[in-house]
């Protein structure tokens, strides 16, 4: 059947996009590999509703949020609804190193960033409580927009606006206490 | 008044960046970083910051899960079976 044929054309070359969201999703891979087969699964047999020339991307990618929010958050064992602490705004940056001297470093800056690992940027996502993890990943890895993930999560875009500010506080709060374990930037005092 | 105009910029630096304001407030918003050094600083390691947590979040696919799921599509018997219930 030619829509078989096209959607397996069209749809292979985001596994990777779909298998790394789907990890930082259940924090397991086994379960990710399981939910990334279960989305190819869900959105081969509807193929048939997507409309071509639109965002293939996007409609995988509610494929899979769907999926995970139906079938494996009720398998997770930490609390599905917490909260996180208030954190100021820009809080990475405002504790970088010469933020209060005369001369800015950019490569100093940079320099701070480099050296945050992709294990702790990937804990500092795993986290973050499931509500904020998800819109900011979506938002922040994977670059959809307000509205796309809005409708992936099916809540409103105000409400995807205040859960991704106070997500990436959280995530520039926790990548700041890996900073401080690396002690590249001194320890508030 | 440019504080008011770097607080109200930093209010909404993470929505500009991100390209979700009205086209008006995106162009008034770019004019005042053009102006503004120490706005420009501060976006310029938010957009630094994203670009990190986006770069360090890749992973590579399992070969055996590539497999399973070409395999999948490849069967015709996956497109009329029911949904399996887990």
């Amino acid at each position: 059947m030619a829509d078989q044929v096209t959607f397996a054309e069209q749809a292979m070359e985001y596994m990777p996009s779909l298998y790394s969201a789907a990890l930082r999703m259940t924090r397991n891979p086994s379960d990710a590999e399981d939910l990334v087969q279960e989305t190819y699964l869900r959105a081969y047999r509807g193929f048939g509703g997507f409309e071509q020339g639109t965002n293939l991307k996007a409609w995988l990618f509610r494929i899979l949020t769907n999926a995970f929010i139906n079938s494996y958050r009720a398998k997770q064992r930490r609390p599905q609804e917490s909260d996180l602490e208030d954190v100021e705004d820009l809080y990475l940056y405002k504790r970088l190193p010469s933020v209060e001297a005369a001369t800015r470093s950019r490569s100093a800056e940079a320099d701070v960033l480099e050296r945050i690992t992709d294990g702790e940027v990937k804990a500092a996502i795993e986290d973050l409580p499931e509500q904020f993890r998800l819109p900011v990943y979506l938002a922040d890895v994977e670059g959809f927009s307000y509205k796309d993930i809005a409708e992936m999560l099916d809540i409103p875009i105000g409400t995807v606006m205040s859960r991704l500010h106070r997500g990436r506080k959280g995530l520039e709060k926790r990548l700041h206490d890996f900073v401080v374990e690396q002690h590249l930037i001194a320890q508030d005092t | 008044m440019a504080d008011k105009d770097c607080d109200d910029l930093l209010h909404e630096l993470e929505h500009f960046l991100h390209g979700e304001l009205t086209p008006e407030r995106q162009a008034k918003l770019r004019d005042h970083l053009e102006d503004c050094p120490p706005c420009m600083e501060t976006a310029d390691f938010q957009v630094q910051l994203r670009k990190l947590v986006a770069k360090r979040c890749t992973e590579q696919v399992p070969e055996t899960l590539r497999l399973r799921i070409e395999v999948l599509l490849a069967d015709p018997a996956t497109f009329s079976e029911p949904e399996a219930s887990s």
